[in-house]
């Protein structure tokens, strides 16, 4: 809106000028949209898929509506509340644990001195590298009833009892969160510290000159400067608050059965449901459901931020 | 259409009783004895259905002989699945068969071979992009969603399967044919493998045994014989003195998702356990299988048995196969679906001799015939020549040695006995082509056989399934597509408890019930419902009290 | 100016020690990873995983590099595929995200609907296969590994075009063009430097996420084993164990491909190797962001 009265009100001269300078910006953007056309609306009227009763002879768009039949697996079962809850609880704990933890390292990494701080930025990336049911073995290691490290090496000396980890589910939306937290914090930090080495040195060495303390600094230039970037990320991890990293949920606790009260999410309920079924037109069904409300959801947090903070808004 | 169907039986039978003089007398004795006693009820309509089948012969012969002469081969595509995906050979060995087919029937052939963990995910990828894949097993993409998606074509379409596929009727029953009709349309052509499974069998290594002093050889009942009838507390009284034995192992353990299907002799109509026929050999009444008697006595027991300590802590989370963790030293007893042969197999697997107990009947469930059937791609180019493709994988023991075991001198050599084995240098890691998954690949039965089997084995496996107690629901096939909605939250439910309860990690008494009634909360009751109409139907529609 | 010292002792002190206790964390499970796949397979069956081993064994990496499953051959196909995929995506992605950060462009407002928007919706697996295996015939081609899914999407974008909008500030560019810059000089000679750290890091992400693909080859690759890339493989084997394991009531024979299948040292082995790149080329990675420094060094 505010663009196009911009415009009604530029001279002739202006405009061409405009048109003169957006062509190039134009053919730069040309590749990407291209590539995004190709590989993200090509197959994008294929949702219709989670509409239609299938049948491979006349193909996804000749096959015959279903209506929300597809849909109903997802709603009609006790469970629903369940995985919902799961996936959107765990989901926001991510978010805020793994926000605080990502914005301290990077502060931390970019305040420190001495060659130290290159080491630890490369190990605690390497987590993230492990394939998730790697990261089940290793967890499997130190949680193992028989063998683990925790009963056999911390327990057992403490003259404590063997806890079955697998069958005990108060401690593992800790392991869950703690894991996730793990695997991710030396990837999540990068975006930060790369947003705030690209801050002004000028602003820290005039505030330092003024008598700011360390915690000064951080707290009155880098967190306000980081904000936009933070809001940014945070909204579009809301776009995906009703997805679920498979295998963490599934992989890590060893798809144990005593445990899905609260592992169960809806990525996982929609694995085991339909590992016999093979139904394709269900399980589209499931990602337009998380689509959907991702969508709204991101929807209303844009406008929200548009609101206080138009420059932070996603589009 | 049921006229039709009759007769196109008859005729396969009174063929077959032709045949079955013949020097191919060993490939099909079931067929052929079978043949006998339904010849009867055709009997009148017998000389005129032979007379038929000629034509339907020289329709095949002409089709054939047609390509031949015009000398453009068309090619079909045949898909499986192996454990270790695409093997080395792939390419020589689609020629090799290429130069059979060639010559008997004018067809090129081309082997996709992929492994267990992306077979599913691609095949209906392909199934649903209209690539092409002419020839397919289902197994693991699984039979009834394929149907219900329509990716399979009817078999018996413009007499396709009568016309074309003459030795695949003679190589099979009509019962287990029908296994793969689904409301009286055939899709699928099941494969010859071992289609019954001795319940509730236990492997031992014997140096245990031997160890414990416990005297199994005077258990056989006949001298050569290849397993030990025994019951469950003979067994207990085996594992309790080999855990005192060895207590730093794990006595005891069952593969997790295998144990009702291969422990009790419940039909699991349609591969699920909501809605079991507990007395399968006798009634066709669809019941509960967790409130069953069966079901309880197996979870008491396992419970029992883990109180006694039989259990690895870890079971509950095991990854590992079973004969590995033996292999490892990790494990001294574990269940498994036994058949002619399986002694050996599983002393091959453990590293050392095993004795294998068996605590239940041989049991043939109403899903033996269509868990992995072939079955001709809906969008296929050329029926015809996919169908005598088929015809060919189950009828030429060339073709079929080739297809299961890749070709002489490369792969396999002849042993002085008859048998085929490795040639020197060559082993199961780095030949070229050794998939281990016979079972599934049309027709072993014709195949070579590979050192460490007898030769008679096939013989042995054929009586085996015949003799096999079998369910009254045979041939029935279940389509749930129209309560799938309750079959997600019924599997949900039943996986949040399955390894608990049947490796006895916790007290059925208490877990069973609480089980049931959140089952029933998902929809068990309609479930169930649902499916003893659909075999009431199909019992009306096929004349079974 | 002595409490300035005192208090930035105290935060390096406090920092290197927090930094010390999640390095130790995240190494920790690594070096129980590394011993592991040096450990022999049945002890590691008997006993677990353990720091010190009952028994010790090289038979995990001879298995890899000598056994038929050809490591050396996925490893270039990995190195390949992940070098040029990052310079592929990351020109592509800079571009966009350059062009979307300028706020005079008419249009700017729909097209980063038309970015973000693809990051919410998607057509799905089926629909996306067969636009990409019947339309562009990409099915068991080395651009099946590339194309599908890697080469750029929203979330980076996204993340570009925020540095680009903060990081490097309008009055700089505006200076370049009153010299007679033209856009592209501009963003040659000026936007590019300066948005350095933020390349560094969209490389970054691009190529860990090429390096770390399995699911392109998984469903891409039916035939053409020569393409699978070290994830490929090892995913491969650690999928069919699962399925095995989940599948052995249908498939009375689960049974024997399990015992078939490469044991759990091997497993680990391969993992190891698997992430042993990202460790040696990570540092060569990491002095770019320390080129990022001294430029808003000479910036302020």
């Amino acid at each position: 809106m505010a663009s196009n009265k911009y415009k009604e009100k530029m001279s002739p001269a202006k405009r061409k000028s405009l048109i003169r300078r957006s062509i190039p910006i134009y053919l730069m953007a040309l590749p990407g949209l291209i590539y995004l056309f190709i590989n993200n609306y090509m197959p994008m009227p294929g949702i219709i898929l989670a509409f239609k009763n299938y049948k491979a002879k006349d193909g996804i768009y000749g096959s015959k509506w279903a209506g929300f039949k597809n849909f109903k697996y997802l709603f009609s079962t006790q469970d629903a509340f369940v995985i919902t809850r799961n996936t959107i609880c765990y989901n926001l704990v991510f978010i805020v644990v793994n926000l605080v933890a990502a914005v301290a390292v990077a502060i931390i990494l970019s305040e420190l001195v001495g060659k130290q701080k290159k080491f630890y930025q490369s190990v605690i990336l390497l987590p993230y590298l492990l394939s998730a049911v790697i990261i089940s073995y290793l967890v499997f290691a130190f949680l193992s009833p028989e063998n683990g490290f925790v009963n056999n090496s911390i327990l057992k000396p403490l003259g404590k009892e063997g806890i079955s980890w697998y069958q005990e589910k108060k401690y593992w939306p800790f392991i869950l969160v703690f894991v996730n937290l793990w695997k991710g914090i030396g990837y999540n930090c990068i975006i930060y510290l790369s947003t705030i080495i690209g801050f002004d040195r000028g602003l820290y060495e005039a505030a330092s000159i003024d008598g700011a303390t360390k915690w000064q600094q951080i707290t009155k230039i880098t967190l306000p400067l980081l904000r936009p970037t933070i809001i940014m990320l945070t909204m579009m991890a809301v776009g995906r608050i009703f997805y679920s990293d498979f295998g963490l949920f599934y992989q890590v606790p060893q798809n144990s059965g005593a445990l899905y009260s609260v592992t169960n999410t809806i990525d996982t309920y929609v694995y085991r449901g339909l590992l016999e079924l093979g139904d394709i037109t269900m399980s589209a069904a499931a990602g337009v459901y998380q689509s959907l409300v991702g969508f709204i959801l991101v929807l209303s947090a844009n406008l929200a931020v548009r609101k206080f903070d138009p420059d932070s808004a996603l589009f | 259409m049921k006229k039709k169907l009759a007769l196109l039986l008859a005729g396969a039978l009174a063929l077959t009783t032709l045949a079955g003089c013949g020097s191919k007398k060993e490939e099909a004795p079931a067929a052929a004895e079978s043949a006998k006693e339904e010849t009867a009820e055709a009997a009148g309509a017998a000389e005129e259905v032979v007379a038929e089948a000629a034509d339907e012969g020289e329709a095949a012969e002409a089709a054939a002989a047609e390509r031949i002469e015009s000398g453009t081969y068309p090619k079909v595509v045949i898909a499986y699945m192996n454990f270790a995906g695409t093997p080395k050979g792939i390419d020589r060995i689609s020629q090799k068969m290429s130069e059979i087919t060639e010559a008997k029937i004018g067809v090129d052939v081309e082997l996709q071979i992929m492994d267990s963990a992306s077979y599913s995910q691609n095949m209906n990828l392909m199934l649903a992009s209209g690539e092409q894949v002419d020839l397919f097993n289902v197994v693991s993409v699984g039979f009834m969603p394929c149907v219900n998606k329509g990716y399979l074509l009817d078999l018996e379409e413009d007499d396709l399967l009568a016309k074309y596929g003459q030795d695949i009727i003679k190589a099979f029953r009509p019962m287990e044919l029908n296994g793969c009709r689904v409301d009286g349309t055939l899709y699928g052509i099941p494969v010859k493998k071992d289609d019954a499974a001795g319940q509730f069998g236990i492997s031992i290594p014997q140096a245990l045994l031997d160890e414990i002093g416990f005297d199994y050889a005077s258990m056989y009942e006949n001298e050569g014989d290849e397993l030990i009838y025994t019951d469950l507390d003979t067994i207990e009284g085996i594992l309790s003195q080999i855990h005192e034995a060895h207590p730093e192992k794990a006595t005891f353990y069952m593969d997790k998702s295998s144990i009702v299907s291969q422990c009790l002799v419940v039909d699991m109509v349609g591969g699920d356990p909501f809605g079991v026929l507990n007395d399968p050999v006798n009634s066709l009444e669809v019941t509960d299988l967790f409130t069953g008697e069966q079901y309880m006595e197996l979870c008491r027991r396992m419970y029992k048995w883990n109180q006694m300590g039989f259990f690895s802590k870890d079971a509950l989370t095991e990854s590992l196969g079973t004969t590995v963790q033996v292999k490892a030293g990790n494990l001294c007893a574990y269940k498994t679906a036994t058949k002619p042969g399986i002694k050996q197999q599983e002393s091959n697997l453990c590293g050392e001799p095993v004795i294998i107990f068996q605590c239940g009947p041989d049991f043939k469930k109403s899903t033996a015939y269509n868990t992995m059937p072939w079955a001709i791609n809906q969008n296929c180019e050329d029926p015809v020549a996919a169908m005598q493709v088929l015809n060919l994988l189950y009828s030429d023991p060339d073709l079929a040695t080739l297809f299961c075991w890749g070709e002489e001198g490369v792969e396999w050599v002849e042993t002085e006995d008859g048998h085929i084995t490795f040639p020197e240098g060559v082993d199961a890691q780095n030949s070229e082509y050794f998939n281990n998954v016979n079972w599934e690949l049309c027709n072993q039965f014709i195949a070579r056989v590979w050192e460490g089997d007898e030769l008679t084995i096939w013989d042995r496996m054929q009586k085996f399934n015949d003799e096999a107690e079998a369910s009254k629901a045979m041939g029935f096939t279940w389509d749930n597509s129209a309560v799938s909605a309750e079959y997600t939250a019924l599997a949900n439910v039943y996986a949040e408890y399955q390894g608990q309860l049947e490796l006895g990690f916790v007290d059925p008494d208490v877990v069973v019930p609480e089980m049931v009634e959140r089952l029933k909360a998902a929809g068990l009751d309609d479930y169930m419902a649902a499916k003893q109409e659909a075999l009431n139907e199909w019992a009306a529609a096929n004349g079974i009290e | 100016m002595n409490k300035d010292i005192a208090s930035e002792r105290r935060f390096q002190l406090l920092g290197n020690i927090i930094m010390i206790i999640i390095s130790a964390c995240a190494i920790i499970p690594l070096v129980l990873l590394l011993i592991s796949s040096f450990t022999d397979n049945d002890a590691l069956i008997r006993n677990g995983y353990n720091f010190i081993p009952e028994k010790w064994s090289t038979y995990a990496y001879e298995y890899i590099f000598t056994s038929g499953n050809s490591v050396v051959h996925a490893y270039f196909i990995s190195i390949v595929l992940t070098i040029v995929g990052t310079a592929l995506g990351l020109t592509i992605t800079t571009l966009l995200a350059y062009a979307l950060s300028k706020k005079f462009l008419p249009g700017r407002g729909i097209l980063t609907f038309y970015v973000v928007f693809t990051m919410l919706f998607n057509g799905g697996l089926v629909p996306t296969y067969i636009n990409y295996t019947t339309v562009f015939g990409l099915k068991n081609t080395f651009f099946a590994l590339l194309i599908p899914g890697l080469l750029m999407n929203a979330f980076n974008i996204m993340m570009m075009k925020s540095y680009f909008v903060t990081g490097v500030p309008e009055e700089i560019m505006e200076a370049a063009y009153i010299d007679g810059a033209t856009e592209f000089q501009a963003f040659f000679r000026i936007a590019l430097p300066l948005a350095k750290p933020i390349i560094a890091t969209i490389g970054l992400f691009i190529g860990i996420a090429y390096w770390n693909d399995w699911m392109n080859g998984y469903i891409y690759l039916t035939k053409r084993t020569d393409l699978y890339s070290i994830q490929n493989l090892l995913n491969r084997m650690i999928q069919n164990i699962q399925f095995l394991s989940q599948n052995s009531g249908n498939i009375a024979n689960a049974n024997v491909g399990l015992a078939a299948i490469p044991s759990v040292s091997v497993r680990m082995a391969m993992a190891v190797v698997g992430v042993l790149p990202i460790i040696i080329v990570y540092p060569f990675i990491q002095n770019n962001f320390v080129k990022g420094i001294t430029l808003g060094g000479v910036k302020g």
